[in-house]
């Protein structure tokens, strides 16, 4: 830095001159807030590629492979379309749209958890926003709020990227569907809520923590690892996992018409306890403990 | 105005502020010193809302920083060089902070311009030196034109013409009517800054004082006297109130008399007088005479003193 930009006498005006854009005199409000950390996330380089990977990963494996499928030697698959709904199921249009979030849903978090904990570990930044804002809890709802849309908007996009990049192919075996039906809008909202309610928990729980490792590690133990090691015990372990945010979160993007409404409200309502519970706890120890 | 009382935090079985009340006013720079961990940041962080007393308040302007509708306008604070996402640019970070109060880009262009980042203002935190990272928390702190800056220390990391800069740009803001409230370690630092000093040490209040009066009062002239007849007279001058330190063989150091009574009694009594000089106590002997007692981390004296 050259000192010759230095101002050496140059001091700002009198307290109390600084006005907002609408000429009146600064003030914190929730709007306010939020809106600073929907900026914050747009100006780090992380939360482009959090998303885009996010992005290409789940485009990549819920419609890519699909795509692969009726490019098999016919020897070896000699019925493309019997292979597809094997995999995707009856409706596999909709199959799709559920891949899509169960490949988006672990990448979400991650993009969740980073939102609070890069505050914490990648620098003192926590202390500065917090210093701005310190009744604290409208920080943590604003966070809680843009992951959620974050989280929301990468559902519904790759969901219908998804269906949309394989509907040529699954019309060819005359599989195909509309985007605008009531279950595959149905099928891209579910998996939108279930991306929104994953991301916000991700941000609940990461704010419990001061390192990104151990909250990246809680997150992800949860809802990844957990379903897959809770069914190894016998008895109940198979019933326990259900009741597991990521796995009842799942029954959002089944279709209506196929599994009736009961599961899908259901699974449902014990993702959003479980996010409004990782929020309440994650609420109360973020406004009281020592930054 | 920043006003402290009865703060004190523990943290588990570590006290680092203990009882600490003052108050810092409006018009002056006061310099927050003592030795590291002697609980000044602790202390800051608590005025800040940061840091949640154990018991005791702290108020800024009045109120909780809490209470304060818009508390960047009321107290703009630099608690962590690292203040910053690394990920960010100096205007994005400035941008973000000044959104949740709706000021304008206008300003933050004005704070990158005061504290000459304007060059840097596109590039990333994380490629900034640290005493670019100072510019940058100073530039944060002034944001909201607050009445009241707190900063900790803000010269670590700037260079000469950084720190030359700092103090005549933090002189001004007081010679405004603001309350500027600065720490540092060193007491150096604060001679050429600062016109009242609180200092501390385990966390408990030493010294709240204008500089010269903390000086005068850690005994800050002492007569130094050279004499073959040393012993008779410090025997002559001895009274309460008068300190006699034999330094070395016919010298000694004398508080509590000045030179000329000393110089007096010596003729009186015809004791011949080598030398006879008054030193006054530099601002870093003024400091570890305050905080000697105080220093978490004593060092082993050297053998052989």
């Amino acid at each position: 830095m050259s000192t010759s930009t230095m101002s050496t006498s140059t001091v700002p005006a009198r307290a109390g001159t600084v006005r907002t854009a609408r000429g009146t005199a600064p003030r914190l409000t929730f709007a306010r807030v939020a809106r600073a950390e929907w900026i914050k996330t747009g100006t780090l380089r992380s939360s482009y590629w959090t998303v885009g990977s996010t992005l290409a990963f789940t485009l990549l494996f819920a419609a890519g492979v699909l795509l692969v499928i009726p490019l098999a030697p016919t020897a070896e698959v000699p019925d493309p379309a019997a292979v597809i709904i094997d995999n995707y199921g009856a409706a596999p249009a909709l199959g799709v749209i559920g891949f899509a979030g169960m490949f988006a849903y672990a990448l979400v978090a991650i993009y969740g958890v980073l939102i609070v904990s890069s505050e914490r570990s990648s620098s003192g930044l926590i202390a500065t926003t917090l210093a701005a804002v310190p009744r604290r809890t409208p920080v943590l709802l604003a966070k809680l709020l843009v992951s959620s849309v974050v989280g929301a908007v990468i559902g519904l996009v790759a969901g219908a990227a998804s269906f949309l990049l394989v509907q040529p192919t699954l019309a060819g075996f005359g599989l195909g569907s509309n985007l605008f039906d009531l279950d595959t809008l149905q099928a891209l909202a579910g998996g939108s809520v279930f991306l929104g309610l994953i991301a916000a928990m991700s941000t609940a729980i990461g704010s419990l923590f001061r390192s990104t490792a151990a909250a990246m590690g809680a997150v992800l133990g949860l809802l990844v690892l957990a379903p897959t090691i809770l069914p190894i015990i016998p008895g109940i372990g198979g019933i326990v996992s259900e009741f597991l945010p990521s796995t009842a979160g799942m029954m959002l993007f089944q279709s209506a018409a196929q599994v009736g409404w009961q599961p899908i409200v259901t699974g449902g309502a014990v993702l959003l306890a479980w996010t409004a519970g990782a929020a309440v706890v994650g609420g109360v120890l973020f406004t009281r403990r020592d930054v | 105005m920043i006003e402290v009382e009865h703060l004190t935090k523990r943290f588990g079985a570590t006290t680092a502020v203990d009882d600490l009340s003052f108050t810092v006013r409006p018009g002056t720079v006061t310099g927050f010193l003592g030795p590291n961990g002697a609980g000044k940041s602790t202390t800051m962080r608590a005025i800040a809302g940061l840091v949640r007393p154990t018991t005791g308040t702290t108020r800024v302007n009045g109120m909780a920083v809490a209470s304060h509708p818009a508390p960047l306008t009321e107290i703009g604070t630099l608690l962590d060089v690292r203040a910053a996402h690394p990920g960010r640019t100096a205007h994005a970070h400035l941008t973000a902070l000044a959104a949740t109060h709706g000021i304008g880009r206008s300003r933050v262009r004005d704070v990158l311009q005061l504290t000459g980042m304007e060059a840097a203002a596109d590039r990333r935190v994380g490629s900034f030196s640290m005493g670019m990272g100072q510019r940058l928390g100073l530039a944060a702190a002034l944001l909201g034109d607050p009445q009241t800056l707190m900063l900790d220390e803000p010269i670590n990391g700037l260079d000469p013409d950084g720190i030359i800069w700092v103090r005549r740009f933090l002189r001004a803001l007081a010679a405004e009517g603001r309350t500027v409230f600065l720490s540092s370690h060193l007491m150096s630092e604060m001679a050429q800054t600062a016109d009242h000093l609180i200092v501390i040490g385990r966390g408990r209040l030493i010294a709240d004082a204008p500089i010269a009066e903390v000086l005068a009062d850690v005994g800050a002239s002492r007569v130094a006297v050279t004499s073959p007849e040393a012993d008779r007279l410090a025997a002559a001058i001895a009274a309460p109130g008068v300190a006699v330190t034999n330094i070395a063989l016919g010298e000694l150091e004398i508080t509590g008399l000045d030179a000329a009574a000393i110089s007096t009694v010596a003729r009186e009594l015809d004791i011949p007088v080598h030398e006879l000089v008054t030193r006054t106590a530099s601002l870093e002997e003024a400091y570890l005479a305050l905080t000697d007692s105080a220093l978490e981390y004593q060092a082993e004296p050297v053998s052989g003193r």
